[in-house]
């Protein structure tokens, strides 16, 4: 890496045929294994294993009602909320561990230590430090989104090109300039990293969070929809978390390609 | 790497949607409950809770009662009534013991389970076993003084908060200003004290733990609203029902005898408290059981669905001449 991060300002106009066929790797796979669950579905009386249809028309009279303010939403919020705080509290300890030496000392041992600590163990303890409403339930997120953001920072930070701070110290950029400019670019590709990592962890905080002393949101349907045996329900909200995920990748998808344009584009001229 | 992430996404969902689909395909069949053995005896699986509800069946069946009804009887602990249906529904357990509400729910969505006997009752007066407890620090004194409360029950949507939101209509509360939260019984006594709940649904020995720590019983839903309702009782499936009278008279004679014979022996009962849910000697010799009885009265059931209807509970009236069977 002895290059500058450059913009590359090159844009792909993709074919006609191009396009076709990317869509048609996305959703063939799908659609042949939902035609496969229809066909195994149909004729099964089992109320347990409910055919996709029934799933499809439940579906929006489930969560498309009342469901969609009191618990779809609200879920979908603190999960936001949680993974928000996760990126600030990773990126910012991250970035000071991982520039000041006799900090990463101190807390490294400590910091391998809680990562290991699985959250859904804390949720008792947040439960009688937090109380039984949103911030426990932002909190047990946090508790278990943070360490990929934090740690990735940790390791980009440190990883950081000595040739480049070097070079950019004989020039006297410093302090807040050479973080913004030079330091958290150079390490953006792994916090990104530790992004992603921080999203899919965060979904099933969230739905797990809500298994816990709750009365809405998400994950609590999911359950209260199988102990009351409203198993068509109960599907169409496993279908609903998954669609959830799907966005949410696509959403990260748009960012990190913002985020890391340099990146991508340095990858392909390096590759020829 | 970015534009792949959907289509890995995508492969991933459908990989499992065809395993479930796959899944389907071999839960047509239930196995035969009970084949007779050689000696003419009968095994029997029989999903019970690990509480303390289930100590006169383990120490009965330890007792070697059910084997002079040609029973070979085996409990198979369980997590929860809802948990348990598919292992009844697909005959990994010939009955199962729980909540005569998880029966009126499951009938209402289709599934075709009935109650063959009763198990246990809360008390028509006196001491109940389950109450509503209110932390030290609060005036909660009487049912209507819930509404505007958060109130603690183990799982919503059954027989706790129905009876609760009863009891405070009855006493002149709105049911609706209630405010429920999930809380696990173990956690409620430690929920009440640090304040983030104002009031519990607790069964015993919770109910003494929370009294004897300052709290104060506010009311017993069950016997305020439907007196003498089960909080247990056996369940099979409809086609065990029809297909295997036999087996159903016998664990329901067996059944009357152990529990009869828990009457006369309750060292047996409190040992196997200590036993199987390793509480203290002591803890087990003061704790304050239901009645355990295999008769179940039409009425209160009946009652139980009527109170679902009223309180939107269920959407359609479930019919309990067919779910009791006799």
């Amino acid at each position: 890496m002895t290059q500058t991060p450059t913009r590359t300002p090159r844009t792909r106009r993709p074919s006609l045929a191009g396009t076709l066929r990317a869509v048609g790797y996305a959703a063939g796979l799908p659609a042949l294994a939902l035609l496969a669950w229809v066909l195994a579905t149909d004729r099964s009386a089992s109320l347990y294993f409910p055919s996709p249809t029934t799933i499809a028309s439940t579906f929006a009279a489930t969560w498309f009602g009342p469901a969609l303010t009191t618990d779809v939403l609200p879920s979908l919020g603190r999960f936001a909320i949680g993974v928000l705080l996760s990126i600030v509290i990773g990126v910012v300890a991250g970035t000071a561990i991982g520039t000041t030496r006799w900090l990463r000392d101190l807390l490294e041992p400590m910091l391998e230590f809680f990562r290991a600590v699985p959250p859904v163990v804390l949720v008792p303890v947040l439960m009688l430090m937090l109380g039984v409403g949103d911030s426990m339930r932002i909190a047990v997120i946090v508790s278990g989104c943070v360490w990929p953001v934090l740690l990735n920072t940790v390791e980009g930070v440190r990883g950081v090109d000595t040739v480049l701070t070097e070079t950019s110290r004989s020039y006297r950029v410093r302090g807040l300039l050479s973080l913004r400019s030079v330091v958290l670019p150079a390490a953006s590709p792994q916090i990104m990293a530790g992004i992603r990592l921080c999203l899919s962890i965060g979904l099933i905080l969230m739905v797990i969070s809500e298994m816990f002393a709750s009365s809405s949101g998400l994950g609590y349907r999911i359950v209260y929809f199988q102990r009351s045996f409203m198993i068509a329900q109960m599907w169409s909200g496993i279908v609903l978390l998954g669609l959830v995920g799907v966005a949410v990748a696509t959403l990260y998808g748009f960012a990190e390609r913002r985020v890391l344009h340099w990146y991508h584009g340095m990858r392909e001229v390096a590759r020829g | 790497m970015s534009r792949r992430r959907p289509r890995i996404l995508a492969a991933g969902a459908a990989l499992l949607a065809l395993g479930l689909a796959a899944c389907t395909a071999d839960d047509a069949d239930p196995a035969e409950a009970g084949d007779p053995a050689a000696d003419g005896t009968r095994a029997v699986t029989i999903g019970a809770l690990s509480i303390s509800e289930t100590a006169p069946l383990w120490a009965a069946v330890e007792a070697g009662v059910f084997a002079e009804h040609g029973l070979d009887v085996t409990v198979q602990p369980i997590q929860g009534g809802a948990q348990a249906m598919p292992a009844l529904i697909n005959g990994e357990v010939d009955l199962t013991i729980g909540q005569p509400f998880g029966v009126l729910r499951a009938t209402e969505q289709g599934l075709t389970v009935a109650i063959i006997a009763g198990y246990a009752e809360s008390y028509a007066e006196g001491d109940d076993i389950n109450a509503v407890v209110a932390g030290a620090g609060t005036d909660l004194t009487r049912p209507a003084d819930l509404a505007g409360a958060k109130v603690a029950v183990n799982s919503l949507g059954a027989a706790g908060d129905l009876t609760i939101r009863a009891a405070v209509e009855q006493d002149g509360g709105d049911p609706d200003a209630i405010e429920f939260v999930e809380v696990g019984f173990p956690d409620a006594a430690a929920q009440l004290e640090a304040g983030n709940i104002d009031a519990a649904w607790v069964p015993e020995p919770f109910v003494s733990m929370i009294v004897g720590a300052g709290g104060s019983s506010v009311v017993y839903p069950y016997q305020a609203v439907i007196p003498g309702l089960p909080t247990l009782v056996v369940q099979a499936t409809t086609q065990t029902v029809e297909q295997d009278p036999e087996l159903v008279a016998s664990v329901r004679e067996g059944l009357a005898d152990a529990f009869v014979w828990a009457e006369d022996n309750d060292d047996a009962v409190r040992q196997s408290l200590v036993d199987n849910l390793s509480l203290p000697e002591e803890a087990a010799a003061n704790l304050p059981l239901p009645h355990f009885t295999t008769t179940v009265d039409q009425g209160v059931i009946q009652a139980l669905a009527d109170l679902g209807v009223e309180h939107g509970y269920f959407q359609t009236a479930p019919d309990v001449d067919m779910i009791l069977v006799d």
